[in-house]
């Protein structure tokens, strides 16, 4: 039986891919489809994402992201699947500010942490640099199981200080079954005294439970072509839980890290990367290490040939990994593309002594905007001593302009 | 001696082929730019070869001239082949073309404004530079697009920046570990990167299991993805997970784990030739009696929403059976955490019989 909220986001995903359709012709509405097929963990599926704009008296935008297909379900039948994963519309004003968006969105902003929902976002902006969002509706459940009684609301508020900074403020909750299960109040600064030179850090409290959730900060200096940060975040993982579950209420050791990633374009076919991170799990600390080159095989990186070496310590989860790549254009809109990962885990018990992993494919253009692609995978994994697979994506691309 | 004779040859040749490797070519091969520099120095004006600008909108014809408006001048050509193949660089051909996709521009408007001074907006035109197309700064240089900014409508000039994919000068660098750590940085540029990342960009991982795939197996046709789950993550998975306390569940809904472990159960009994027999996810001494190992306890502590992802909801019941008041589990609270919430309510009571 199909449930009245699966009608409506039906609905509204029908509304938006008609009005990627039916906007005035000198805006571009653009629709793509992929289709994905992979084995031997059979499933397949057509994903469509359409987007369309309109500019007249409001501007308006469009968008929707949907799939459907079929996998075999844990008992081994083939089961039809599908989700609409996004049908949102969106109406600005830019002359007086404000703007709405309705529909299935995700609201990702200031110290919010990324909400899915089936509801509506309210914003307001004004010239002094004051920008207000409410938004409010019923949280995403995979698969259109939506719990009867829950809803989330919130809003955001933020203002620029001197075309350098930024403050805000944002609260949310939602409810389970009636009950509060989320609580939060996130507070955000950024400020960028240079071009060349970020700063900016959030955290968010759980007011009814009482405890920091997450806090992150980063400390950036960037030239559009390099990059070298320092970043970190701190977690409380029992609070990004629902109050409402068992497992929020045992509690837990917090949870982050702290680090230093860098990216340096050494030449102008070779990046070289490394990040470091040491990790704030409070009962056993750790640490990462990662470094990574790629060479671009012509000046517009259509081929390349990179490498990734990776360390991670942590006491029972140690493991060391090695990855290279290539990209290599061939003739006739071929290109060939080959991957391989081994990682070697201190402490194997019953799981294997490696886990590598192989994908060598084919890529094929025939013509613009049409793209064919096949690969084999394999590999061995802790829980098979090997396994083969194969992938295969068709993409289209059409658009009005 | 005869060794030394060789060393600056092998030398040469060995930097040179490291320098063809890594792209970096002499300022003279740099650019095989078109003669632009030179033809104004000898009085001709742009409009003696780009004619149609004079009429043309925003859209239309690209007004690069071909063969026959160059012999006009050039009455005896030098070569057969089409003189663009050599003067001028096709990628610069190219992204004027694909700024007539992308941009709203009016050339014949700007030619009155301009009194058809075109060098006033093609300023790199005298520097022999290989692209012309005026820089941002240039076009604000006059169009001041205040009221733009504030409403944030690029789509005043730009098309449709989410495909445009042009990048600003001073952009965030997005480097391959971008993905994993951008929120804190987008946490204040909504705006900022909304200009060019369409909600869909936050979705293909945001949406976590709404997803079919994820992105980096729908993009398995571009190797050295940066991505959290690049390569042979599948392998890796519940390594990296404890090492990350809670980071899952930023994309993740707690049905994510259980609905694969329950498939590959079901996909290791048929495979009679899969190993290690047993696909637990759990190792030996995960759950005993009191006093064994009991590696479950610290492990919920790290990462309870990794527990919840296969016991949560009426899975709960599992923990309560040895942890309920007075049962042999004992205490199943993490050192040091003091859990408030009503012990006569949900979630609470189904430890705490009665609200004790």
């Amino acid at each position: 039986m199909v449930s009245a909220r699966a009608r409506l986001v039906g609905a509204a995903t029908a509304a938006a891919l008609w009005a990627a359709a039916e906007t005035g012709s000198a805006e571009p509405y653009r629709l793509r489809a992929d289709v994905f097929a992979q084995a031997p963990d059979p499933s397949a599926f057509v994903m469509l994402q359409a987007a369309a704009h309109e500019r007249g008296l409001l501007l308006v935008d469009a968008e929707a992201m949907v799939w459907t297909g079929a996998a075999v379900d844990p008992q081994g039948d083939p089961e039809a699947q599908g989700e609409a994963i996004l049908a949102s519309v969106r109406i600005r004003d830019p002359e007086r500010g404000l703007g709405l968006r309705f529909g299935r969105l995700i609201y990702a902003a200031g110290a919010v942490r990324p909400l899915r929902l089936d509801g509506a976002v309210a914003s307001v902006s004004t010239p002094i640099g004051m920008k207000a969002d409410v938004f409010a509706g019923i949280p995403v459940q995979p698969r259109f199981q939506g719990r009867s009684f829950d809803w989330l609301a919130g809003a955001r508020l933020s203002q620029e200080i001197g075309g350098v900074a930024t403050i805000g403020a944002s609260y949310w909750q939602e409810r389970d079954e009636g009950r509060l299960a989320r609580s939060e109040l996130g507070l955000e600064a950024s400020a960028t005294p240079h071009k060349h030179f970020a700063i900016s850090s959030t955290g968010a409290v759980d007011l009814d439970r009482l405890g920091l959730v997450q806090a992150r900060f980063s400390a950036m200096l960037h030239d559009g072509m390099n990059r070298l940060e320092l970043f970190g975040a701190r977690r409380t993982p029992s609070l990004l839980l629902p109050a409402t579950s068992l497992f929020a209420a045992l509690g837990s050791y917090d949870a982050g890290e702290i680090g230093l990633t860098g990216f340096y374009r050494v030449a102008p076919r070779l990046d070289l990367g490394a990040t470091a991170t040491v990790d704030l799990a409070s009962d056993r600390p750790g640490a990462t290490q990662t470094a990574r080159a790629e060479l671009r095989l012509d000046d517009e990186g259509r081929g390349a040939l990179g490498a990734e070496a990776r360390r991670v310590s942590m006491p029972g989860h140690s493991w060391t990994g090695a990855r290279a790549w290539l990209r290599l254009p061939l003739a006739y809109g071929l290109g060939a593309v080959t991957e391989a990962e081994v990682a070697i885990p201190d402490d194997p018990g019953d799981r294997g002594p490696a886990w590598p992993w192989v994908l060598a494919g084919l890529r094929y253009l025939p013509v613009e905007l049409l793209e064919i692609a096949a690969a084999v995978e394999v590999s061995s994994t802790p829980a098979y001593s090997s396994s083969v697979g194969g992938l295969l994506r068709v993409s289209g691309t059409w658009s009005s302009r | 001696m005869s060794r030394r004779r060789w060393l600056l040859p092998v030398a040469l040749v060995a930097t040179t082929a490291c320098a063809a490797i890594l792209g970096i070519k002499p300022e003279a091969s740099q650019e095989r730019a078109f003669e632009h520099h030179e033809h104004a120095v000898a009085g001709v004006h742009c409009l003696n070869c780009h004619d149609g600008i004079r009429k043309t909108g925003e859209t239309g014809e690209l007004n690069i001239p071909s063969k026959a408006a160059c012999v006009k001048c050039h009455e005896k050509p030098h070569d057969q082949r089409e003189c663009g193949d050599c003067h001028g660089l096709p990628f610069a051909r190219g992204g004027a073309m694909r700024a007539r996709e992308v941009l709203r521009f009016d050339h014949a408007k700007h030619r009155t404004e301009t009194k058809t001074d075109c060098v006033r907006c093609h300023a790199d035109a005298g520097s022999g530079a290989a692209i012309l197309r005026p820089k941002m700064a240039e076009c604000l240089s006059c169009h001041g697009h205040d009221d733009e900014f504030m409403a944030k409508d690029c789509q005043a000039c730009h098309v449709d920046l989410q495909t445009e994919g042009t990048v600003p000068e001073d952009h965030f660098v997005h480097s391959p570990t971008f993905g994993s750590d951008h929120a804190s940085v987008a946490a204040h540029a909504d705006s900022m990167c909304a200009t060019c990342h369409s909600e869909r960009t936050c979705a293909a991982c945001h949406a976590g299991d709404m997803m079919p795939a994820a992105p980096e197996r729908l993009a398995f046709d571009t190797p050295g993805m940066g991505g959290l789950h690049a390569a042979g993550f599948l392998a890796r998975h519940a390594d990296e997970s404890a090492n990350a306390g809670g980071l899952c569940t930023s994309c993740h809904a707690p049905e994510s784990c259980s609905s694969c472990h329950e498939r590959e159960q079901r996909l290791s009994k048929q495979a009679a030739a899969a190993t290690p027999p047993s696909i637990n996810p759990h190792p030996a001494g995960w759950i005993g009696p009191p006093g064994a190992p009991n590696l479950h306890g610290p492990a919920v502590w790290r990462d309870p929403a990794g527990c919840e992802a296969c016991h949560g909801g009426a899975g709960e019941q599992l923990c309560v059976s040895c942890h309920a008041v007075g049962a042999a589990g004992g205490n199943p609270h993490a050192p040091g955490s003091r859990p408030r919430g009503d012990l006569a309510a949900r979630p609470c009571v189904a430890c705490h019989l009665g609200g004790r």
